[in-house]
């Protein structure tokens, strides 16, 4: 496989306020981008406070010491730049993407934000109807809202149980000092990881332009936070469970999901690759055998959401109301099982290989993708350096391998399913499945 | 100043221009084909035909199955893509540049020799009709859906929307009619981007591309300018489950041709495109809290084009944040923009270019996207001198002859219960279910 050669000039360094810096010079546009990650995400937060990170992320365009509030935003689009945040489960990002002559400017706005953040209650009261607004945008997706209940479920007592989103009555509530004490305790610049990635004159300027900037900030009194040890011990649940929701949505859906080990554990990798053998494109056993070939389920799809300590491998199914959801599920689990009893083919890793060259080839011509790709491999999977040794990693994989994970984490024991189903069924549609249903049987017999 | 790689370009015997674009910043390429028709030449009742139609040519070629197509071009890592627009569409395919040979005339096969299996269109009028159940679900989706009918009416292509009726009715023969009568190389643009370029002019690849004899049989359909509005007209979509209003207001606008357009196009950025950087956002979000987002912008054809604002409060909020919305309209309508609002828009503009330009796959979107409107690169390579030299007369002209309209189009998905009243203050309100046809 060949290496990718952009890849090898990126550079870190760790400052002396242990913030570090990951820089890497892309030409090709004379644009840069910035990303700041903090450590820290809805995975720290407890009972009273959920939402409270995602919260805070919204209260970073604010106003600062010496930027007002929106002014963040503003000024990097005035420039021709877009800007944007996001809160995961254990990370709370910061991106800026700038022409490249504004590379300074971007630097100073996120210290600025990073140093002396201003919370005050009129402008805290106005946010909060923002993110309130942003909640009930989520929960008009009936998908989405019996989706964040099998969450629940999935992760049990676990941190991730609850999302990003939080708990509107603890959105309702959050106070400035809660606030404040977040931001006193998870945004420190030794808990953060600075992404510069872009055309500028040389890596070493730009690690010295950082070291003035970010570099510049103090680390509040106190030691560098550290996560609770029952986030680590109560991870990997065992156990199952089944959910029927009724739901305001046409489709019957079916979901599938099965415990996944830590983005940081060796069989991540596996599991992503089986994901792609499994549900990814036309050639994709499911879509192949589910959709196209035995006519069961309109669409055939797959995920794997690997965080810090663990994580999620959903299959789904969408199907027509005639279909019986038992026969989607047992020809979704056949699938898995088959790669369980008869691992993969050479021409599907070689498949994989292909494609995940592609896609790598292809995020290798936009800074900001290559920036994020770095900032989430660092923070969530440990290193960035394992995103940027994918390619070799993936080439170390063999089927034995795949299968092994595969027996490893998708049993029956530990599959928890969700079941949608439509409140409304349109008689005529219902028999109209049925009659296309009988003639396809009879026209295969 | 921006400045394109350089490139070569050459109209074959066919017809076809075909732009080569050598880049060898990654070992990639990149195939892009624009043929100058899209849904406004859909026939009146049967609207997705040419989605139909582009989404069928990717299942498979003349010498292979839908599935034998696939697995050839997925076992390389390549990838298709496609867009269906109004008045265009493209296909187009990512690849390794030394996979190249295997996957260029792979693809061409799939551009000039489609298969048009029966019951692969079955599959796709299953899989499309399930999208647009799903849809029900959606309320930005159902704004979407009934704000085009709404402000253009069924006359106008523009004002026909997707349904599943209208899915239902097509069938392969219309199918395989629609593409041959307006898949063909004349006034069709092709452009190949990457490090794969063999030779001087492509040498191989530009015969295989100059073999595709296809005659178009009729002329596509251009949007003619939407009329304007003589009253303000308001529909409830009436969905019981939602705790939110979705809003989609608009009224007519100019098409990408019309003088004036980039004047336009900074009034927008102020008045709502331009993010936390615009009127909307400020008033209706930043100051008020009243929404997540808000957004203006002008969708523009060659001939026609339409404004809107999009967002969603909740419920109660309906009449404020309705009356907040046209009062920053008005007042943006009666007094223009500022000096200091027009020179961030225009650094923006100037700016924001740089990205557009990233990478081989926004280039050759950047140069089919000149092509389909009769420009030259020089558009793009001078347009900060363009935009420099726009000044606050023009873009206040623009926004008096296209941002002053005393009438809109208002679409507002919610429960009536909870927002019939409050829409009543606006205007005529005429209210349908969610499930009700646009």
């Amino acid at each position: 496989m060949e290496k990718d050669s952009l890849l090898s000039s990126v550079a870190d360094v760790v400052l002396d306020n242990g913030l570090k810096v990951i820089c890497l010079k892309k030409t090709g546009a004379p644009i840069v981008s910035v990303q700041v990650w903090y450590k820290t995400g809805s995975v720290n937060e407890r009972g009273g406070i959920h939402g409270i990170s995602h919260f805070f992320e919204h209260m970073m365009f604010r106003g600062s010491k010496n930027v007002k509030s929106e002014e963040h935003a503003r000024r990097i689009n005035d420039v021709g730049g877009h800007c944007n945040a996001f809160t995961a489960e254990d990370v709370t990002a910061y991106l800026n993407s700038v022409p490249r002559n504004y590379l300074d400017m971007a630097l100073e706005l996120e210290t600025d934000r990073m140093r002396d953040l201003s919370i005050t209650g009129d402008v805290l009261e106005t946010e909060r109807k923002v993110i309130v607004e942003e909640y009930q945008g989520y929960m008009n997706n009936p998908l989405t809202k019996a989706f964040l209940e099998f969450r629940k479920v999935f992760y049990g007592d676990h941190p991730y149980s609850t999302g990003p989103l939080g708990d509107l009555e603890d959105i309702r509530s959050v106070s400035i000092e809660d606030c404040l004490k977040y931001y006193r305790t998870w945004y420190r610049p030794d808990n953060a990881v600075a992404v510069v990635v872009g055309d500028f004159d040389s890596t070493d300027a730009v690690v010295d332009r950082v070291r003035v900037t970010l570099g510049s900030v103090a680390n509040q009194t106190g030691e560098k936070p550290t996560q609770d040890n029952s986030i680590k011990q109560t991870a990997l649940r065992q156990g199952n469970s089944r959910m029927e929701r009724r739901v305001e949505f046409d489709v019957p859906f079916l979901i599938l999901g099965y415990p996944a080990p830590s983005a940081r554990d060796v069989d991540a990798l596996p599991l992503e690759i089986l994901q792609v053998i499994i549900s990814q494109g036309e050639t994709g056993r499911m879509h192949r055998e589910i959709v196209r070939r035995k006519s069961i389920a309109v669409m055939v799809g797959g995920i794997n959401q690997c965080l810090k300590w663990s994580g999620m491998t959903l299959f789904f199914g969408v199907f027509t109301p005639d279909v019986a959801v038992g026969r989607v599920e047992r020809a979704l689990v056949e699938q898995i099982e088959s790669i369980k009893r008869s691992g993969v083919t050479r021409e599907e890793m070689e498949k994989v290989r292909n494609a995940t060259l592609t896609n790598r080839i292809f995020e290798l011509y936009s800074a900001e993708q290559i920036c994020q790709r770095l900032g989430y491999s660092e923070t969530v999977e440990g290193d960035y350096k394992n995103w940027v040794r994918r390619l070799d990693a993936l080439e170390r994989l063999d089927s034995d391998a795949l299968v092994a994970a595969a027996r490893k984490y998708w049993d029956e024991s530990n599959r928890h399913t969700l079941y949608l189903k439509p409140k409304k069924i349109k008689p005529l549609y219902f028999l109209a499945g049925l009659a296309r249903r009988l003639f396809h049987r009879k026209g295969r017999a | 100043m921006y400045t394109f790689p350089s490139m070569t370009r050459a109209t074959l015997s066919n017809g076809l221009q075909v732009i080569w674009v050598p880049d060898r910043e990654q070992r990639a390429m990149t195939i892009a084909l624009q043929i100058p028709v899209g849904e406004f030449s859909d026939p009146v009742s049967l609207e997705g035909l040419t989605e139909l139609t582009v989404s069928l040519m990717q299942k498979g070629t003349a010498s292979l199955s839908s599935e034998q197509f696939s697995d050839r071009l997925e076992q390389t890592g390549a990838t298709l893509f496609a867009e269906t627009g109004d008045e265009h569409v493209v296909l187009g395919c990512k690849m390794l540049s030394h996979h190249a040979d295997a996957v260029v005339p792979l693809f061409w096969e799939m551009a000039c020799s489609p298969r048009f299996d029966e019951s692969e269109l079955a599959r796709l009028k299953r899989e499309l009709i399930t999208a647009l159940q799903a849809e029900m679900s959606d309320p930005n989706a159902l704004a979407n859906k009934h704000f085009f009918p709404l402000l253009c009416g069924k006359n106008h292509p523009a004002g026909r929307v997707h349904a599943i009726e209208s899915i239902k009715r097509i069938g392969i023969a219309d199918i395989r009619s629609f593409y041959s009568r307006y898949f063909s190389p004349e006034e069709s643009v092709l452009v190949v981007a990457g490090d794969a370029i063999g030779g001087e002019g492509g040498g191989t690849w530009q015969s295989l591309f100059a073999k595709w004899s296809a005659k178009r049989g009729a002329v596509p359909c251009i949007g003619e300018p939407i009329p304007a509005l003589s009253e303000t007209s308001i529909k409830l979509v009436d969905k019981q489950d939602i705790t939110q209003t979705y809003f989609m207001i608009g009224h007519p606008a100019p098409g990408e041709l019309t003088p004036g357009r980039n004047a336009l196009a900074l009034a927008n950025y102020i008045l709502g495109g331009g993010n936390f950087s615009s009127r909307l956002m400020e008033r209706v979000r930043s100051d008020k809290g009243k929404t997540y987002g808000i957004s203006s912008q002008i969708m523009c054809n060659r001939n026609c084009g339409i404004f809107m604002i999009s967002t969603a409060t909740l419920s109660s909020q309906t009449a404020e944040v309705l009356t907040t919305i046209f009062d920053v309209y008005r007042e943006f309508s009666a007094k223009g923009v500022t000096d200091a609002e027009l020179a961030k828009a225009k650094e923006f503009a100037i700016g924001n270019m740089a990205f557009q330009l990233e990478g081989i796959g926004n280039i050759a979107e950047k140069l089919l996207w000149l092509s389909l409107y009769g420009r030259e690169t020089a558009y793009i390579e001078h347009f900060d001198k363009t935009i420099a030299a726009i000044g606050k007369d023009a873009v206040n002209e623009a926004v008096t002859a296209y941002l002053s309209s005393k009438h809109c189009a208002v679409v507002a998905v919610g429960k009536k219960e909870e927002i019939g009243s409050q829409l009543s203050g606006f205007g005529k309100v005429m209210t349908v279910n969610f499930r009700a046809a646009p």
